[in-house]
Order: structure tokens, then C-alpha cells, then sequence
């Protein structure tokens, strides 16, 4: 503080000490003021705390509101004046005027001091019973800041029945109280008795009133149908309302109500179109954009729920006007996308040309997106070619990067579509695409459609030189899945290049994600080729149905709807579902990362913090990322690399340790004849599949006992395991002791047995005793499958065995145990 | 619920802050403007950081701001804060930050009254009056420009309703003025293609009234007969697609009766909003002719026509188009009365026609000097043309007020009824 305002804090302290004998209302009144105009711009004058207690023991209710103000202001930090106040406070709640009772009840109860509490209490306690509705709707408020400071619930039976009382600012504070009191248990219950009540004299209470009141409705859960149509037909009449709180509220307790009635919930979710629609565009044109913003983003959440239909008809009021704020007009845009039709998507996509057109590049890089999505969703792209072809003649950096990431889309729809765009991808600069997102995108194409595309090999070519400089992962890595997914398709075009890159990116590369996938890919190529093929390249589905029907079957139940609780669930199961996202690859989170740019930061933010804060923004961009990231899980290749399959990662360890142990074995059965001993260098690649034959089916395993012949590379998905494991019976407990010098880790035992063509499904630690799920495939037919238990301390084993092979089982048992050199 | 309230001037000072419940850092407001400062693009009207919801609205060259840390649905927090607003101009008569200055203790006091610890209480003027005790400081205005002479001598400068409403209270009945103020604007959607045919139009319509009537009377709103309400309804006749009422209104009967029952709140409110989707008239239609005069400029001949009838006009016409990129100069041909100029750091162009009188047509000729010789899409860059305006006494839609009966009146001597009809543009843009 500098020394002039300090000076001016001490003149206030003299004019305060005299105050008492001022006879002048205006004067005092005025020192008051100034007192308080300091305090709002930040200048510290909690020096005069005990002059303003003095101070107060005045008539005027001005001065007083004043002095108030003050006081609950600095009141904790004067703990040892505070006393003074809660005396001043006490006197008031006595007062025969029933605003200064309120008033100071309201102050006293603001007092965040250890010292009011008792005093506190009392006065609530006698506020509640309060003639006056004014005190008595301050003593309820008093009632959460009591319980806030010290959890103190005592007043909770008494709140329930105040919900009867005549005063609708009692009855909605009781309900709020409750509410914040009772949070752990749901809130304030709601019973028959009050939510009929509550519903009969609905229009009694103003809008606030009524949100609170139709949000209680939202919870109850009416066991009769009887019931059901009684509270509908009590809100028809809100639906008409032009509050969007009540309106919001009333829609969301009509879809509670019908959650479980398909063809009911249909009815509804069509009366509510119209209703939301009107709210929608009066709140546009009288530019409130922020109550325009919020009705979309639930429009939105409706479509994406499955009731996109109803607002198909409406489509031109999602039509984007020229002032209004971007955040409006991506919503719309994705709005736009969701209610698109057989019968309306040609004007959609007429008015999509028009946005790409637009000054505004990011508005026309959504608008691409969109029609993109819309290509998804419906089925006749064949008819829109020439739009994206006209976009792409545009000549425009940005405008054909966005076209590029929404070709790889639609390629993954319409694989046959390629052809019409080859053209395109063989001429097409890559400087002028832009983005690395897009190059990415570009690479995937080229990776995926090899076939389709004959320079494909060769772009790619020219493309690892530029991005050696160039240090971008994202392409880097895409440029490494694209040349394995090539392999398979243009093998002698490729080899070298695929031998070059991996050496290049596992030697000279310092991205640590590069390096492990490169190093993941050869092992892999060495290991199994076909495997490595149906890894690498995958085969995933067709896409078939967008966003609204995958959507639809991901939030099962329709009351998360419309309500902050909604958001509560909804941040809840983001978390789930980021956790299983980290695991995945990096171009499925990148898909995400586009509508993230802004809000990507806060949805992490709101993701870790578990008191489930929202932004609407938010509420909606999971569900819009949803359906690409669904994407990418099916058809990125490298998605099923790196897949989030628990069991995968122990299946990739095994594999990488037989490579290591035994690679000449490994290498030798890969391609049947070659049987040179190789060290493990990165040239070998390129000569063990210069075969030129394209992937050779792996060969048996060399049986290590003529009875018992394993597959080397047993594969056996978790599911089939358990299945399995269910319905086979057990041969008897194998039990016995191991001499060994130390306890091995999970790993030593992984390894052992993967030595062994044994591999493992799962494996896990309690205390001492390590569990392992293990599994063997027959060369012929049959599995064997072994639950294997091992105590560190005891080294006591513990094995259960099970398979469709009576007749190996025996075997197959020694044999393990041979494994550790017992019988 | 609820955790604070600030408003923050448009450069970020505070103006106003309050914390509800004082659990979280005073700071957040310096959070709140960081952030939507460097949002890219325009910041959405609720977002989430470090733990604080944010809800605001930028109006009057303030924002409006009020905080939540736990979840809040944001329709209520919004209602709230509008309706905070709404108070905060019955009392000013204005909302500006210089009166709010002015008024801090007041709008501190308002604020008490209005939210306890976080929850909305008392939220309307008039019972908000009877707790609050400061008064509020006018912050005097120049007066507004004289009255158009086209209007008749009922009419009454619309600075008239910018008084503030309190004021009325505490200078005593006598010279108390008597007088409510309706308000039917049409508010129009309208969209062309770049052939002149409409693609998309609709008319979002709102009633607002401004009562200075003491004691809030019970009214009762007539609207005209011929009203259709639901369904697209045949060209001409005024059908409405879907209307919704304010909390004041009882709209029991009105399908049939056309006619509304308002319990009026002091000052200013809404009482519907209805929405039209079927086709109308448009007060404007607009032609566009660009030549390539050569590969350096372009001409374009920019012709609107009026088509509401000639005993009304437009005030304040403003037509508004994008120029290529590569402009680098504009001159314009257009009559004395108008004015067009050239933005060259938002590459726009503006024309202005003052009074746009009904019937009649203006054109404006732009010739476009380009910086370097013209592509084949650099006259895509020209448009659309947008276009706003408002045309007084002249409604498109046709809703109508038969009469407003104020109870205990004779409409005689009772107190004056204004009703002002308006047409308005909300987008209203012909493609090129």
C-alpha cells in the first residue's frame, strides 16, 4: 500500500471515531461510502474493523446494510474484533422491523468464526419459525452456511417441512438447502406427496423456482403410469414457456418420465422439437447467444441420443447466420451433420459449399468436416463426388488439408470411391497440404490403398526424404505403418524402403514412440509374417451407421439428460474412457485432438477433477469424437497394434523373448528353408523376406516330444480363453516344490514358458502367490490351457490343467514340469 | 450454487465482484479474462477452468460473469444472470459501465437482495424495491436526436423508455408519469441465393413492453383476430409456427381469444416470442452484377429494392460486402444521400442509406481495383451481401395489438399506451 492511500485510510479512521457525534445522515452516510469504495478496489481497510463495529449501532437501515457489507467482508481476518459483531448482529435479530432481522441473521450467519456458532444456531433456529417469510427464507440459507462451516444436519427434518409452507421463496430455499445438505444421499427425496404437491402450484413460483422444482421432478420415480400422465399433463403448459431453465427442465423431467417407454419417449422427444426450436431462434435474434448456445448444444445431445429425426424437417433453422459467434456455428454445423437426410441433405450440402467459400478458414475447414461426416452417415456419396473435387479445385492450402482428413474418412466407407480421387492423389504437393494432421491423413491413404493407387510406393518414397528435416512423429509413424501396410501389397517396391526407414528410425530416431514401433514391426515381420499381416494391416469392418446409432447404443439410459447431474455421469464415464484412450495409439487421440484445440485442455482438467465440473462444450465433444475415434479403433492399423488389449502386451513380451532367445529357430520356420543363423541386425529384414513370395504361412513347430507338438505362435483371444476355460474340465492338482536359488519374477516365468510354446493370457500378484493364466496350442486341434500358481516364499507350485486333448494331458503336464527340470 | 459475481470492463478492470461464498481466490476474474482474451475464437458462454465454471455474456462493453464450482445447469445460471442484468437496467435506465460506477453501492446492495450465498432469492424489480434502500444516480445522457417528423404527434421519442424505473418510486407520486410502452418487433431471417430466390427466411417475433404504471395493474393484451396459431398457414394471412410466454403471462385461451392476461413487473419484459416459418414478403430484395472490367478491376453494381409500401422507410440501412483479398482500393458511384466506404484492414465495404424509403430502389457501383490480376475465384470473394436495418410502423408478419385494457382504466383517461411496430433484420444476406 502506498503511503498517500495509506494516509487517506487513516483520515477515514478519524472521521469514524467522531462519527457518533455526527448528527448528519448524509455526512455519516458518506463516510460509510468511501469506506466501502475502498474495499471494492482492493485497497485493504480491515484496520477500521473495530470503528465500523462501533459504527453500527445506528438506526439507519442505510448505514447499516453498509456497515454490514463491511463487516462480513473482513470478519475473518479480525477473529478477536468479531465478537463486537456478532453482539451487534444478535441485537438486530430482536429488531421489530423484519428486514433488519433478516438483514442481520443474513450477516451473522455469513461470520465464518468459531465464536458465532452457538449464537448462530439459535438465532436460525428461532429465524425458521420466523412470521415473517423474509427472515424466515434467510434463517434456511443460514442453515447451509451452518452446515458448510461445521456439517451440521440438525435442521434437516425441519426443512422437509417447510417445504409445505405458503412463501415459494421458503419452499425453493428448502429444497436448495436440502439439496446441498443431503448431497451425499441424492438430495432433497422426493416424495409423491411433495412433487404433487409442488406441481399444483408450479406457477406460483418464478423461473428459478420452477427449474429447482421440475429438476426434483426430474429424480422422483413415478411407479404408476396413472402418476406418470398426471405430472405430464400438469407441465404440458411449461413446454410453452420461454424460459429456457424451465423449458430445459420440463423436457428433461418428460424424458425421465418415459425413459422406459420406446414409443412414449418417441412422442415426447417429437412434441419437445418445436418448443426447443422457438426458444432456440428467439434467443438468436434477441442475441442472447449464450441461452441460443445452450439449446443447441441439448438439440444436439437429443440428436445424438437417436432423435434426430424430429428436427430433420427444421434443418434451415440450423442454417448458420453471418453474426453470429463461432461457437454457434460449429454447433450447428455439427447439429447439421447429426439430422441429415435422404430427403434434405442436398441443401445441406448446397449450404455446406457456400461455408467453404466463406473468409473465415476455420469456419470452412468445419464446414469440409461436416459434409464429411454427412458422406459417413448417409450412403451416396457416389452423387457428392464432385463436391469434394470442386473443394479440392479450389486450389487453397487449408481447404485441401481438411478435404484430405475427410477423404481418409470416407475411403474407409467408400473403399471403391479411391479410384475417382487417384488423379488428385498422385499430383497432389505435399507442401501445399498443410497440416500434419492431414499429411498424416495422406500417408494412411496411400499405406492403405496401395493397391488402388500405383505411385503409391513412390510418393512414399519422396516423402521420407522431406521428413527426415522435418522431425514430425505423428507423420514420422504414420509414414513407418504406411510402408509395413504396403509391404504386404507392393512387397518388391517397398522392401527397401521399409529395411531403410526402420533402421533410420530405430537408429538415427529419437522419439522414443517411433523407436519401439519400428523395433515392435521388424520383431514382428521376423517373427511371424502372418501374424504380422493381420496385425499391421487388419481387417476392419465397413463402416456402416455414424455417429447417432453408435452413439445411442453408448449412454444407455436417457435420463442423463439435460441437468448438470447428466454432466456428473457423463464426466464419470469420460473417465473411464480417457483411461482405455491413453492406452491407445496416438492417431486416436489426434482424431479427438481437432475438436480439442480449445477445449481439449479443460476436458483433461474436468476429467481429473472429480468434482465433475462442465462445460457444455464438453458435454457434447466426447460424443462428437466419438464416432472417429471408434474409427480409428477399427481401421487405424496401428490401432490394433497397440491396442488397449490387456492381454496383448504379455503376448507381444513372449514374443519379443522367443525372438531373442531362439532366433534362428524362429527365423527358420518363418520362411521355411532359410536357415542361416542371423544375428539380430536390422539387414536382416530385407533379406529374410527376400523371398520375394510375399508372406509364407508359418511352419509347424519342430516337436520337442513326438507325442506332444505345439504350435510356435499359439493365438487365442481372451474371450475364446475363458470360454474355454469355463467349460472344460480339470485334471487332477498338480502340486510340487521348486529348488531354486531365488524367487523368478513374472517375467522369468513368462519367458520360461514362452521358451516352452506356452504362452500366457494373463498374469497377476497377490501377496506371495503369483497366478499366471497360460494357454498352448496343438499343432493339429486342441488347447491346453494351465493355471499356474506360484508362491514366492514357499516356491510351492500349484498347477491346474485343462484341454480338450484327455489324451495329451499327461503329456502335456510332464512336459511342463519339465520345464523346470522336475517330473 | 453459485460462487461469484463480477463485472470487468472490456480492457479487464473490475467493476463490480462479490463473492457468494467466499470459499474460492478472489482472482478468479483476472482467470475468467486471461482466458476468454486468448480464446481462439469467440470463447463459448460457459466454460471450464482450474475447478470454476464460468458463465458470462459480454453486453453494453462489460462482461457479465458469474462463477460456479460445482455443477450448474447452465439455462438457470443464465436466466439468473439476464435477469440480474435486466434489474440492474430498470434502476440505471441505462446499463453502462459509467453508471454502474456511479452506482456500485446500490448495484452491491441489489446484489445482496438478489442472491444469499449463492442462490437466487429475490429476482424481480419490484419486490427487489422494497428491500433496497439506495437510490440510483442517473448518469444524464445527451438527448437524442429530434423526432423523425414522419411520425404522427402521438408518438414519443424512443428515449422515452430509457428512464429509469425507480425513479419513478422515490419522486413521489404527483409527478409520476403514467404510461406503458409496447413493443411488437419482427425480427427477420431471410436468405438468398445468388440467383435472388429465397432459400431460407423466417421471422422470430417478440412483444416487449415497458410499464410506468403504478401499482402493476393486471392487463389484458388483445392481439388481431386473424391470427392463425400453429401449422404453416397460407401466404398472407399471419399464422404462427410456434409461440412461447413469459413468467408474467397466462396464455389460458389465448388460441381462442387471442388475448393475453399480464400481471406486469415493473420496467421492462417480455411477454412472447412467436416464430414464423411459412413464406413472407421480403421488405428487400437485392441484385448483384460483378463485370470483369479487367484482370485489375472489378465492377459490381449492387441494386436493392424496396418493397414495403412507400409512406415507410428504413432507418439506417446498412449493406455490407466482403471485397477479394487482393483489393487495394474502391471507389464507389452512388447517390449524394448515401455514403459507402472502404474498410481496408477488414477488406469490407460498407453503404449506408440513411433513409431507405418504401418502393423505391438505390444501386451503388463498386469498382474494385485489385493488387494483382484476378483468378478465376477472385470474384467468388465478393459477398454475400448482408444486410440491417429497421423499418418502423411496418410489421411483415402481421401481428397486430387490437387493444390493451389496463384494469381500473377507462381507456379514455388512462394512462398512455404506446405500441410501436418494428421490423427488424437478423440475417438478412443475399449470396453473390
Amino acid at each position: 500500500m502506498d503511503l498517500t492511500k495509506k494516509n487517506e485510510v487513516n483520515e477515514l479512521k478519524i472521521l469514524l471515531n467522531g462519527i457518533s457525534f455526527e448528527k448528519d445522515q448524509t455526512k455519516k452516510r458518506d463516510t460509510i461510502k468511501k469506506v466501502i469504495a475502498y474495499m471494492t478496489l482492493g485497497i485493504d481497510v480491515s484496520s477500521l474493523f473495530s470503528e465500523m463495529c462501533k459504527a453500527s449501532r445506528v438506526e439507519d437501515i442505510v448505514q447499516k446494510k453498509m456497515i454490514y457489507q463491511y463487516i462480513t467482508n473482513y470478519a475473518e481476518k479480525n477473529p478477536d474484533l468479531v465478537v463486537m459483531a456478532i453482539n451487534t448482529f444478535l441485537v438486530d435479530c430482536k429488531s421489530h422491523n423484519g428486514k433488519i432481522r433478516g438483514l442481520a441473521l443474513r450477516s451473522l450467519c455469513s461470520l465464518r468464526s468459531k465464536d458465532s456458532e452457538a449464537h448462530t444456531n439459535a438465532a436460525i433456529l428461532e429465524g425458521l419459525d420466523d412470521i415473517d417469510p423474509y427472515v424466515k427464507k434467510t434463517a434456511i440459507i443460514g442453515c447451509i452456511k451452518v452446515f458448510r462451516a461445521n456439517k451440521n444436519e440438525e435442521y434437516t427434518k425441519k426443512l422437509y417441512k417447510l417445504i409445505f409452507d405458503p412463501s415459494p421463496l421458503v419452499v425453493i430455499n428448502s429444497i436448495s438447502a436440502l439439496n446441498e445438505i443431503e448431497e451425499k444421499k441424492g438430495g432433497c427425496e422426493p416424495t409423491e406427496e411433495i412433487v404433487i404437491t409442488l406441481l399444483n402450484r408450479i406457477k406460483d413460483f418464478n423461473e428459478w423456482g420452477q427449474s429447482i422444482i421440475l429438476d426434483l421432478v426430474a429424480r422422483f420415480e413415478a411407479d404408476n403410469e396413472d402418476l406418470k400422465f398426471d405430472i405430464m399433463n400438469l407441465l404440458e403448459d411449461r413446454l410453452k414457456h420461454a424460459s429456457s431453465s424451465v423449458l430445459l427442465g420440463a423436457v428433461k423431467v418428460f424424458i425421465s418420465l418415459t425413459k422406459d417407454d420406446k414409443t412414449l419417449s418417441k412422442d415426447v422427444q417429437e412434441r419437445l422439437a418445436s418448443p426447443l426450436i422457438t426458444i432456440m431462434a428467439s434467443a438468436g435474434t434477441t442475441e442472447n447467444y449464450e441461452i441460443c448456445y445452450n439449446v443447441i448444444s441439448h438439440i444436439h445431445f437429443i440428436c445424438l441420443k437417436g432423435g434426430g429425426e424430429f428436427f430433420q424437417n427444421d434443418f434451415k433453422q440450423f442454417f448458420l447466420k453471418y453474426e453470429e459467434p463461432s461457437y454457434i456455428k460449429f454447433l450447428k454445423l455439427d447439429v447439421l451433420a447429426c439430422i441429415s437426410s435422404e430427403e434434405n441433405v442436398q441443401e445441406i450440402i448446397s449450404e455446406l459449399e457456400e461455408y467453404v467459400s466463406d473468409a473465415n478458414s476455420d469456419l470452412a475447414k468445419r464446414a469440409i468436416k461436416t459434409f464429411g461426416d454427412i458422406m459417413i452417415k448417409l450412403n451416396n456419396f457416389e452423387d457428392n463426388i464432385s463436391i469434394i473435387k470442386n473443394f479440392l479445385s479450389l486450389h487453397t492450402d487449408y481447404i485441401t488439408s481438411e478435404c484430405i482428413l475427410a477423404l481418409k474418412k470416407i475411403f474407409m466407407k467408400y473403399r471403391e470411391a479411391v479410384e475417382e480421387f487417384e488423379d488428385f492423389l498422385v499430383n497432389i504437393s505435399f507442401d501445399s497440404i498443410s497440416e500434419n494432421e492431414a499429411k498424416a491423413a495422406y500417408i494412411w491413404i496411400l499405406g492403405e490403398f496401395g493397391n488402388e493407387i500405383a505411385h503409391a510406393p513412390y510418393i512414399l518414397e519422396i516423402m521420407i526424404e522431406a521428413q527426415k528435416d522435418m522431425q514430425c512423429v505423428e507423420i514420422s509413424i504414420e509414414l513407418l505403418t504406411s510402408l509395413a501396410k504396403l509391404f504386404f501389397t507392393r512387397a518388391p517396391e517397398v522392401k527397401n524402403m521399409l529395411g531403410k526407414f526402420i533402421k533410420f528410425s530405430i537408429t538415427e530416431n529419437t522419439d522414443a514412440d517411433l523407436k519401439d514401433r519400428a523395433a515392435f514391426y521388424y520383431k514382428l515381420l521376423q517373427a511371424d509374417i502372418f501374424s504380422a499381416k493381420q496385425i499391421i494391416c487388419g481387417d476392419g469392418p465397413e463402416i456402416e451407421e455414424y455417429t447417432a446409432n453408435n452413439l445411442t447404443s453408448k449412454h444407455g439410459t436417457h435420463d442423463e439428460y439435460f441437468s448438470e447431474e447428466v454432466l456428473k455421469i457423463k464426466s464419470k464415464s469420460k473417465f473411464k474412457k480417457k483411461h482405455s484412450k491413453r492406452s491407445k495409439t496416438k492417431e486416436a487421440t489426434d482424431e479427438g485432438a481437432e475438436e480439442g484445440i480449445a477445449e481439449g485442455e479443460t476436458k483433461d482438467e474436468v476429467e481429473e477433477d472429480d468434482n465433475n465440473l462442465i462445460d457444455f462444450e464438453e458435454e457434447q465433444q466426447p460424443e462428437i469424437s466419438q464416432p472417429q475415434e471408434e474409427l480409428s479403433e477399427n481401421f487405424m492399423p496401428s490401432a490394433n497394434l497397440l491396442g488397449d488389449d490387456d492381454t496383448f502386451g504379455d503376448i507381444l513380451e513372449d514374443k519379443k523373448e522367443e525372438v531373442y532367445q531362439e532366433p534362428d529357430d524362429i527365423l527358420g520356420m518363418g520362411t521355411g528353408e532359410k536357415k542361416e543363423t542371423k544375428e539380430s541386425s536390422i539387414d536382416d529384414l530385407s533379406s529374410a523376406f527376400s523371398t520375394d513370395s510375399g508372406p509364407t504361412p508359418a511352419a509347424e513347430a519342430e516337436p520337442q516330444k513326438p507325442q506332444l507338438t505345439l504350435k510356435t505362435t499359439a493365438d487365442l483371444d481372451p474371450n475364446n480363453f475363458q470360454q474355454k476355460w469355463m467349460t472344460l474340465s480339470a485334471f487332477p492338482l498338480i502340486s510340487r516344490r521348486l529348488s531354486l536359488p531365488s524367487a523368478p519374477s513374472i517375467q522369468d516365468l513368462c519367458n520360461l514358458f514362452a521358451s516352452k510354446y506356452i504362452f500366457c493370457m494373463a498374469n497377476g500378484q497377490v501377496d506371495q502367490s503369483i497366478k499366471l493364466y497360460l494357454y498352448s496350442q496343438h499343432t493339429e486341434s486342441g488347447v491346453f490351457l494351465m493355471e499356474f500358481l506360484f508362491n514366492v516364499m514357499t516356491f510351492d507350485i500349484q498347477i491346474t490343467l485343462k484341454s480338450d486333448r484327455t489324451d495329451l494331458a499327461e503329456a502335456f503336464a510332464l512336459y511342463t514340469l519339465g520345464a523346470f527340470g522336475i517330473s | 450454487m453459485l460462487e461469484q459475481f463480477f463485472i470487468l470492463s472490456d480492457r479487464g478492470d473490475t467493476i463490480i465482484t462479490k463473492a457468494f461464498r467466499g470459499e474460492l481466490n478472489r482472482k478468479e476474474y483476472e482467470v475468467f479474462f486471461r482466458k476468454v482474451k486468448f480464446w481462439k475464437g469467440d470463447a463459448p458462454p460457459v466454460f471450464h477452468s482450474d475447478g470454476v465454471n464460468y458463465y458470462f455474456t459480454k453486453k453494453y462493453g462489460m462482461f457479465f460473469v458469474l462463477t460456479s464450482k460445482e455443477l450448474c445447469s447452465p439455462s438457470f445460471v443464465f436466466d439468473a444472470l439476464y435477469r440480474t442484468m435486466k434489474v440492474f437496467r430498470d434502476y440505471l435506465g441505462v446499463l453502462d459501465e459509467e453508471g454502474i460506477r456511479k452506482n456500485f453501492i446500490l448495484i452491491y446492495e441489489i446484489v445482496d437482495e438478489m442472491y444469499d450465498f449463492g442462490y437466487p432469492q429475490i429476482m424481480s424489480t419490484e419486490v427487489v424495491k422494497e428491500f433496497v434502500i439506495n437510490e440510483a444516480v442517473v448518469v444524464s445522457k445527451p438527448p437524442s436526436s429530434a423526432k423523425p417528423s414522419i411520425w404522427n404527434k402521438n408518438t414519443v421519442s424512443s428515449s422515452a423508455v430509457t428512464r429509469p424505473v425507480s425513479s419513478t418510486l422515490s419522486t413521489k407520486k404527483k409527478t409520476k408519469r403514467q404510461e406503458i410502452f409496447v413493443d411488437i418487433f419482427d425480427k427477420i431471417t431471410v436468405l438468398f441465393n445468388s440467383n435472388g430466390f429465397v432459400i431460407n427466411s423466417s421471422i422470430d417475433g417478440v412483444i416487449q413492453m415497458k410499464s410506468y404504471l403504478t401499482g402493476n395493474p393486471e392487463l389484458r393484451l388483445a392481439l388481431n383476430d386473424n391470427l392463425i396459431i400453429g401449422g404453416s398457414g397460407e401466404m398472407g394471412k399471419s399464422a404462427i409456427t410456434d409461440c412461447s410466454f413469459y413468467e408474467c403471462v397466462d396464455p389460458t385461451n389465448f388460441e381462442n381469444t387471442k388475448t393475453l392476461t399480464i400481471t406486469p413487473p415493473d420496467g421492462e419484459f417480455l411477454v412472447m416470442n412467436y416464430r414464423i416459418t411459412g413464406e413472407f414478403q421480403t421488405p428487400f430484395r437485392v441484385y448483384t452484377f460483378i463485370d470483369e472490367v479487367n484482370p485489375f478491376q472489378l465492377q459490381m453494381v449492387l441494386k436493392v429494392r424496396a418493397t414495403f409500401p412507400g409512406d415507410h422507410y428504413a432507418k439506417n440501412t446498412e449493406i455490407k460486402f466482403p471485397v477479394p483479398k487482393s483489393t487495394s482500393s474502391v471507389s464507389f458511384e452512388a447517390s449524394p444521400t448515401q455514403e459507402a466506404s472502404y474498410n481496408k484492414s477488414e477488406q469490407n465495404a460498407k453503404w449506408v442509406v440513411k433513409t431507405f424509403q418504401g418502393a423505391r430502389e438505390y444501386s451503388l457501383t463498386a469498382k474494385i481495383s485489385l493488387g494483382k490480376a484476378a483468378e478465376s475465384s477472385t470474384r467468388k470473394e465478393i459477398g454475400p451481401i448482408s444486410m440491417n436495418f429497421d423499418i418502423h410502423m411496418f410489421n411483415v408478419s402481421g401481428v397486430t395489438v387490437k387493444y390493451l385494457k389496463i384494469a381500473g382504466s377507462t381507456s379514455k383517461s388512462g394512462p398512455h399506451r404506446w405500441v410501436r411496430y418494428v421490423t427488424q433484420s437478423s440475417s438478412y444476406v443475399a449470396r453473390t
